[in-house]
């Protein structure tokens, strides 16, 4: 028999707010995060509109010599784990630490550490590269780093699958807790890849909105005609999952149920979604068969929406093959449209999204969604937020390398 | 003595910058690093942060520390007499 898994507290560190109560209420207002990107000098890059995190301080989350031995993915993760344990009121001393683990999502991880390191390697040699680069780039820092200051001793390790892997990480720790490897997991996702080097590679594949530099906050566009592009972001989502008995044992407040996880490739192409969404479809039907949902139960859809051309045409689509005639009856909305792409964390702070949306019975519009397309045909909750009850709702993710990972939630009434 | 912009430096002023890179590395304050001051018990530095440690300083004067002598070093004044040393000898990198 699989345990019952619910989502206990959220942690989210994001360009439009820290906290779960700043996220939505910009979320709510639909406030877009995307500004001039000020993180490096931008001459000569087609993109130079990014969603930063601002009012982030590391050490408020963590000791100053750890922050200078970690990278910004790092403290992102640290600080939304932090959150997400404060938001559920766990108290972790008094918890079997053995029994709680930590998943967190990244796709680039530290990997920024390398641009500065390897100057130096290029430039002084070998004997000036500092032992610090390896516990500020490898891509399993953050989890460890959480459980090291928290002492949570379980099962512990990173998921990457591009834009994918929080969606993998938060169903990978879902099963963990279904199948009695864990009472009480942290799982998320995290990412810090504003910088030079992965931006202009983003930038010279095409796949970065170009066009809108001297408008920035109207640059990401999910499912509008006049999209061109995703906007890079950065932070970090993390929520706190316990099995539905240890959540009742302690008494905690209970956002919703986590009952479904769907993961399919395309096996189609390195950064191209089928063209018509199959693999994707096949992702959220899978999704839903793992949470016992009929189409016809779920109210609303978060989508992965990346503003790009390619993505949100093969996405609805797919929201059409996987929901049938059930899919012009959803609200469909994309959180990206404000905070951007948060890549490897994307699918966390989505998560995050879509369970206020729960919360609130209140669904966040997509904004910058001004002129249809024939193609994205589809409730977008244009503009506004919409009051409107969220008994079930479907978060998707896709990533280059055509991974798809699908999470489903829904109201856990029962708890 | 030669500081790696080519600057010629004096015995205290490497000293003085000797501390100012481990209160960096370490995020003290350079008042709480006198002679005495134990790396490991006073300051709480760990091998990877002892290591850093090294590699900044090495950075720093462009000089090289050698592993078994490095590993000697107790206190604050003991990395210091080491740096000024090497300084002075006019060690200089061969990485």
């Amino acid at each position: 028999m699989r345990h019952r898994v619910v989502v206990t507290g959220l942690g989210i560190v994001s360009p439009i707010g820290v906290g779960r109560d700043a996220y939505w209420e910009a979320l709510r207002a639909g406030r877009s995060g995307c500004a001039r990107n000020r993180a490096f000098d931008t001459s000569g890059f087609t993109s130079q509109v990014a969603a930063e995190v601002t009012d982030f301080v590391a050490k408020d989350y963590l000791d100053p010599r750890t922050v200078g031995r970690t990278s910004r993915y790092t403290h992102f993760a640290v600080a939304a784990a932090t959150l997400a344990l404060r938001d559920g009121a766990l108290d972790v001393e008094a918890a079997d630490r053995e029994r709680c683990g930590v998943v967190v999502g990244t796709g680039y991880g530290g990997a920024s550490a390398a641009e500065p390191e390897h100057s130096v390697l290029v430039e002084q040699g070998p004997r000036r590269v500092s032992p610090m680069y390896l516990s500020r780039a490898l891509v399993n820092m953050a989890p460890g780093e959480i459980a090291i200051r928290l002492g949570l001793r379980g099962v512990n390790y990173a998921v990457s699958s591009a834009c994918a892997s929080s969606n993998h990480a938060v169903g990978l720790a879902m099963r963990h807790l279904q199948y009695g490897d864990a009472d009480v997991m942290l799982a998320g996702g995290a990412e810090a890849g504003i910088t030079p080097l992965l931006v202009a590679s983003f930038c010279q594949s095409r796949t970065l909105a170009a066009n809108y530099n001297d408008q920035p906050e109207r640059a990401s566009r999910p499912f509008d005609a006049g999209r061109c592009g995703f906007v890079i972001g950065e932070g970090a989502g993390v929520v706190l999952l316990e099995t539905l008995e240890h959540a009742r044992s302690r008494g905690a407040r209970v956002y919703a149920e986590l009952c479904g996880f769907g993961a399919t490739d395309d096996a189609h192409h390195v950064t191209a979604p089928l063209p018509d969404g199959r693999g994707l479809a096949r992702a959220i039907v899978r999704a839903m068969d793992d949470a016992g949902v009929r189409p016809e139960e779920v109210d609303y859809v978060n989508a992965h929406g990346t503003s790009t051309a390619l993505n949100d045409k093969a996405e609805t689509l797919a929201i059409k093959a996987a929901f049938g005639g059930h899919a012009n009856r959803l609200a469909v909305s994309s959180t990206k449209s404000m905070i951007g792409h948060l890549l490897g964390a994307a699918g966390a702070a989505e998560l995050v999204a879509t369970l206020l949306c729960m919360e609130h019975d209140t669904v966040h519009p997509t904004v910058n969604y001004e002129t249809p397309d024939p193609e994205c045909d589809l409730d977008y909750v244009p503009g506004a937020a919409r009051g409107m009850e969220v008994r079930c709702a479907v978060s998707n993710s896709s990533g280059f390398g055509g991974q798809n990972s699908v999470l489903v939630l829904k109201r856990c009434g029962a708890a | 003595m030669e500081h790696r912009s080519g600057v010629r430096v004096q015995p205290e002023a490497v000293d003085r910058r000797v501390r100012e890179v481990i209160a960096a590395i370490l995020c003290v304050d350079t008042s709480a690093l006198g002679p005495e001051a134990s790396l490991v018990d006073d300051l709480g530095v760990d091998s990877l942060f002892f290591l850093s440690l090294v590699t900044s300083l090495e950075r720093e004067f462009n000089v090289r520390l050698p592993d078994a002598e490095a590993a000697r070093l107790r206190t604050v004044g003991q990395v210091t007499a080491a740096v000024q040393r090497l300084v002075t000898a006019g060690t200089r990198s061969v990485a």
